[in-house]
């Protein structure tokens, strides 16, 4: 397997997009990507888009709007996971040889499906039984509180924390200050989850140009390399064992240390699936950032703030920058590279070198989750 | 009105019949011993074939719960749902049934109930399980 660089990051400003199609959000993004790489429209042999709700070929729809047709293009949906799954099939194609230059993009439009309509799918049995995903996490959230005793203004300081990282960043939904009381006395939406503990309805794109590393510097002057890129699914039993502990996150986490071959304490940056700010805790503890039952106590202690130990979400995560669904592991990953790159405005973390990007995405009966992805990218 | 719910169950093959009265189907695998709602053909764990069926007991444990205050496709808000464990582990997704000013904690006992759960566009009802709280000086297994 050869080595993989990603030379070229876009995205669209996160946020609602009533007025703009499919094919025109996710043309900015891929044209914003394709000219940060420096790579020629030419040059691209693979095209591979990520989407969840916008139907058939939407890859080949935005691509002919840039202008490039004709070559390999896929069309992946994975749910949340949408957009790193695509970055994980280019990331493939090029570490194995199959091409030197492909393209990975996701991009949703959520305000097409009007409010809460994000649901799993008519024929799944718990959708019908009334499951919805902020219920789904309340569920988890109730015991979690229960079996670690974290408190409520625990919770709603990932919110506070996110939303502040939001600031700062131009292409986020949400650039606006909030209070830990703001976050639980908003409106209750699945208790105890509050409004201002959920993602928001967001439409978007983000792209990312991948190339093979030896023909990186070809292209562009700061390569950021692909450390570890792995795909997993949620297991059937999840469900009969501990919902406090995301197994699957930890399982494609520990995947992805060993084929970086580097430890929870090597990393200096990470964006998460934090969709409702209960899940960023849980996530630290998966991921190896802190003990098990101490993600409350390690958001209060400042450690994943800006300037913290690691800082976690300095782009405002899902919570502030917003959730268009197949946009959202794509733009975390442009977040990294940025990072890494030294180009991450007011929100960069001083001498990061390596970062790693997590989502979870989807709602099956039975599984914990359809899809998990960890990436793990570093300087080259 | 037993007839008009058998016959509007929404999925006839995640209940089984036992002495007269409506249960869950589970399935449980005759080679290692797993059980899974809903049921399934294939063990997940040991991929033996041709699981066979299991009624669920109709009393549980509430293993966590909340109130939804956002409409679902079948369900009005304010509503509760919960997960409710069963023998050997298997925990079911459902709505919680309760009288006004009714709590429900962690570990309490619920019951299994077969009832009409929501209306069709067409009008026609649909039935099947939710559960409620296990109350005091009922007699188990009643309904």
């Amino acid at each position: 397997m050869r080595e993989v660089a990603v030379i070229g990051v876009g995205s669209t400003v996160f946020g609602k997009w009533k007025e703009l199609s499919l094919e025109e959000l996710g043309r900015r993004a891929v044209e914003a990507a394709l000219e940060d790489s420096g790579v020629s429209y030419d040059k691209v042999q693979l095209a591979c888009c990520a989407n969840v709700y916008g139907g058939m070929c939407l890859g080949q729809s935005v691509m002919k709007e840039v202008g490039i047709t004709r070559v390999e293009m896929m069309n992946v949906e994975n749910a949340c996971a949408s957009g790193s799954s695509a970055f994980n099939i280019v990331y493939r194609a090029i570490a194995s040889g199959e091409c030197d230059v492909g393209l990975a993009f996701g991009v949703e439009k959520m305000t097409a499906l009007g409010p809460a309509q994000l649901a799993p799918p008519e024929t799944d049995l718990d959708a019908n039984m009334g499951l919805l995903f902020p219920a789904f996490f309340a569920l988890i959230m109730r015991r979690y509180l229960d079996r670690y005793g974290v408190t409520m203004e625990q919770v709603a300081q990932v919110a506070v924390k996110n939303r502040h990282h939001g600031c700062l960043n131009p292409n986020a939904q949400y650039k606006n200050e909030i209070s830990i009381s703001d976050v639980l006395s908003s409106r209750m939406i699945a208790d105890p989850i509050t409004m201002l503990q959920c993602c928001p309805n967001t439409d978007g794109a983000a792209a990312t140009v991948l190339c093979a590393a030896d023909l990186a510097n070809k292209y562009c002057s700061k390569p950021v390399l692909v450390a570890a890129s792995v795909v997993a699914s949620g297991d059937y039993q999840w469900r009969q064992r501990d919902i406090t502990f995301s197994d699957m996150t930890y399982r494609t986490a520990q995947k992805a240390y060993d084929l970086a071959e580097m430890k929870p304490e090597d990393i200096d940056v990470c964006e998460l699936h934090d969709a409702f700010a209960v899940n960023e805790l849980m996530h630290y503890e998966e991921l190896g950032f802190c003990d098990v039952g101490e993600g409350g106590r390690f958001v209060e202690s400042g450690a994943t703030s800006m300037g913290g130990k690691i800082p976690v979400n300095v782009s405002g995560g899902l919570l502030s920058k917003g959730h268009p669904l197949a946009a959202t592991g794509v733009a975390q990953l442009a977040e990294i590279v940025w990072q890494l790159r030294d180009e991450a405005g007011q929100r960069q973390v001083k001498g990061a070198k390596v970062g790693l990007a997590h989502v979870l995405g989807g709602a099956v009966t039975g599984l914990e989750s359809g899809a998990c992805t960890v990436h793990i990218l570093k300087r080259g | 009105m037993e007839k008009e719910l058998r016959e509007s169950l929404f999925d006839k093959n995640l209940f089984i019949e036992v002495d007269d009265t409506i249960r869950l189907r589970g399935s449980e695998c005759p080679n290692c011993g797993r059980r899974f709602f809903p049921p399934k053909v294939r063990c997940p764990e040991c991929f033996r074939a041709s699981l066979g069926s299991v009624a669920l007991e109709t009393k549980g444990i509430l293993y966590s719960y909340t109130t939804v205050y956002i409409p679902s496709r079948n369900f009005r808000p304010p509503y509760r749902v919960g997960y409710v464990e069963f023998d050997k582990g298997v925990r079911v997704f459902g709505q919680i049934r309760t009288r006004e000013g009714e709590t429900l904690s962690i570990g309490s006992a619920v019951k299994t109930v077969i009832d009409f759960l929501w209306n069709k566009s067409d009008g026609g009802r649909v039935s099947g399980y939710l559960f409620e709280p296990a109350r005091e000086g009922q007699i188990s297994g009643e309904k």
